[in-house]
């Protein structure tokens, strides 16, 4: 490994073991995970209430649209908000700042450190909810994992944005909260966007945060395919490469705020 | 008792001048509670408005029914909410000055902050329950707007009760927070819908454990409505009575459980 991996490894590395730390809480989080799932899946059953298809998806389909979604919602939850905040708060940041690699870079090994911790779990979860649900294969695997990295990379952009509001806010507690929660409905996590009002889900497909679940799970289940599946995902390549953008400006401002209390 | 009220309401009061020190996070903590709570039934009404009705509940039902869930569950988060400090209090040894005072440990540990979101849910549930009720396809007597104050209390005790008894086991374990958690992810996430889109492995746990009892069954017996679990009838006005033994249940726990703290070392 060369010189400059090797330094970004060890942020990973370091991470890494800051989750395993927390075993039982992995552990409870999965639970939770597991829970929403089957409450989604038996929520979708009622609902289609016999009928085999509405709006043109099958029940089979809507299904496994819930159970994907619960899981993409899984690899989009990070602790980078909270991360920051603390380090913000108690004046760690001084020590952050001072070390070789950047401050944005080093938030960016910790968002690659939860995902190398989070991808077994999500396969793991993944596999029994295939076996326990009935989720179908996906319709185009090279596309959706494409798509999945894509919304990935723009729930990070989005996270780091809110992050920097600690550099002038300090506390991030009830915004990070309101945000995690309507990310949920805004992403299309919790209904797709087709079961929308059209005015809803129509401002929805405006905004980046579909593209973080929204595009990849539509394209797990076939209905975004061929020329609108590319599309989607030039969408998505769109917004990463512009979030990213701003990403960068507001941290280079962001930094200057940096007031070490105490300490 | 009524020293212990007033020595209670005292600690309150520095309490709540504690937090009003920080005025625009007040704001943002009450709109995230108020938030957290209410997108879950947006997302229910995008699914409802078109689909219709979901086990042949339709929209201004399920209302009724979350509207009685959110406010029962900030009945006991409002007064409760401090447990979770617990674990934080006894690692770090808190609980001794607790013991050493003549008010109720319990009642220090209830007053030591206050958390201002548990008000953004009591005041979306409340908001939401009147705009339900007055909706719902229910004719109010005094007598049904007595028991759904009782329900709501009993659904707020029957939660409370887990609660105040899993934060007990921290005296023992340290740690509780995952088991709390998760207990109030089961209430959140099931207690919310309709119990009877579940199959009967499914009905039968959510009445033992007793998620039915806080807002499903009492929902169903002010609509007048037949439950489709595996219970009696009466179950729909079990929830005040089964409440109250829980809650009871739980603070004899917590007595019994103090006694095993066993301090920090410091």
């Amino acid at each position: 490994m060369s010189a400059w991996a090797l330094e970004r490894w060890s942020f990973v590395d370091n991470r890494i073991r800051t989750v395993f730390a927390y075993r039982v809480d992995i552990l409870a989080w999965l639970v939770g995970i597991a829970l929403h799932l089957v409450l989604m899946v038996t929520l979708w059953r009622a609902v289609y209430a016999g009928r085999p298809v509405v709006d043109g998806v099958p029940l089979a389909v809507m299904t496994t649209y819930a159970s994907i979604a619960a899981l993409q919602a899984l690899l989009n939850n990070d602790d980078t908000v909270d991360w920051l905040t603390e380090r913000i708060r108690d004046g760690k940041v001084g020590a952050d700042l001072a070390r070789p690699v950047g401050l944005l870079q080093q938030q960016v090994c910790g968002q690659a450190a939860q995902l190398v911790m989070k991808v077994p779990m999500i396969v793991l979860v993944g596999l029994v909810a295939m076996l326990a649900v009935g989720v179908s294969a996906p319709a185009a695997p090279g596309a959706f994992l494409l798509s999945t990295a894509l919304g990935w990379a723009v729930n990070c952009c989005l996270g780091l944005l809110l992050a920097a509001t600690a550099f002038w806010t300090l506390e991030t507690d009830g915004t990070m909260f309101l945000y995690f929660v309507l990310s949920g409905l805004l992403s299309g996590a919790l209904v797709p966007l087709w079961v929308m009002p059209s005015w809803l889900g129509g401002l929805l497909s405006w905004l980046p945060w579909q593209a973080v679940v929204y595009t990849p799970v539509s394209i797990y289940i076939g209905r975004l395919s061929g020329s609108a599946m590319w599309s989607a995902i030039g969408v998505q390549a769109l917004w990463a490469a512009v979030l990213a953008g701003l990403v960068v400006l507001v941290w280079r401002r962001a930094v200057h705020r940096v007031v070490v209390q105490g300490g | 008792m009524l020293w212990q009220l007033r020595a209670g309401l005292i600690l309150l009061g520095g309490a709540f001048r504690a937090t009003a020190q920080y005025r625009a996070n007040i704001f943002s903590n009450m709109a995230a509670g108020a938030a957290f709570q209410t997108v879950g039934l947006i997302g229910l009404w995008v699914i409802l408005n078109r689909f219709g009705e979901v086990a042949g509940w339709t929209m201004s039902d399920v209302a009724l029914m979350y509207g009685l869930r959110l406010t029962a569950h900030a009945a006991w988060a409002v007064p409760l909410n401090q447990l979770m400090e617990i674990e934080h209090q006894v690692r770090e040894g808190l609980i001794d000055r607790y013991l050493v005072r003549p008010v109720n440990p319990l009642v220090q540990l209830l007053t030591g902050r206050v958390r201002l979101n548990v008000f953004g849910d009591l005041a979306a549930g409340l908001i939401l329950l009147a705009v339900a009720a007055s909706r719902a396809d229910v004719d109010w007597t005094p007598a049904r707007l007595a028991f759904l104050v009782l329900a709501i209390l009993g659904g707020g005790m029957i939660e409370g009760g887990f609660q105040l008894g899993l934060a007990a086991i921290s005296f023992r374990t340290l740690g509780t927070s995952e088991m709390r958690f998760t207990v109030d992810t089961i209430f959140n996430l099931y207690g919310n819908y309709p119990a009877k889109i579940f199959s009967v492995p499914g009905q039968i746990a959510l009445s033992v454990l007793p998620v039915a009892f806080v807002a499903y069954l009492p929902t169903c017996a002010l609509l007048g409505r037949d439950s489709g679990l595996p219970l009696p009838d009466w179950a729909g006005y079990a929830a005040p009575g089964l409440g109250l033994l829980i809650a009871t249940g739980g603070y004899l726990f917590w007595r019994s459980q103090l006694r095993n703290y066993q301090g920090a070392g410091s």
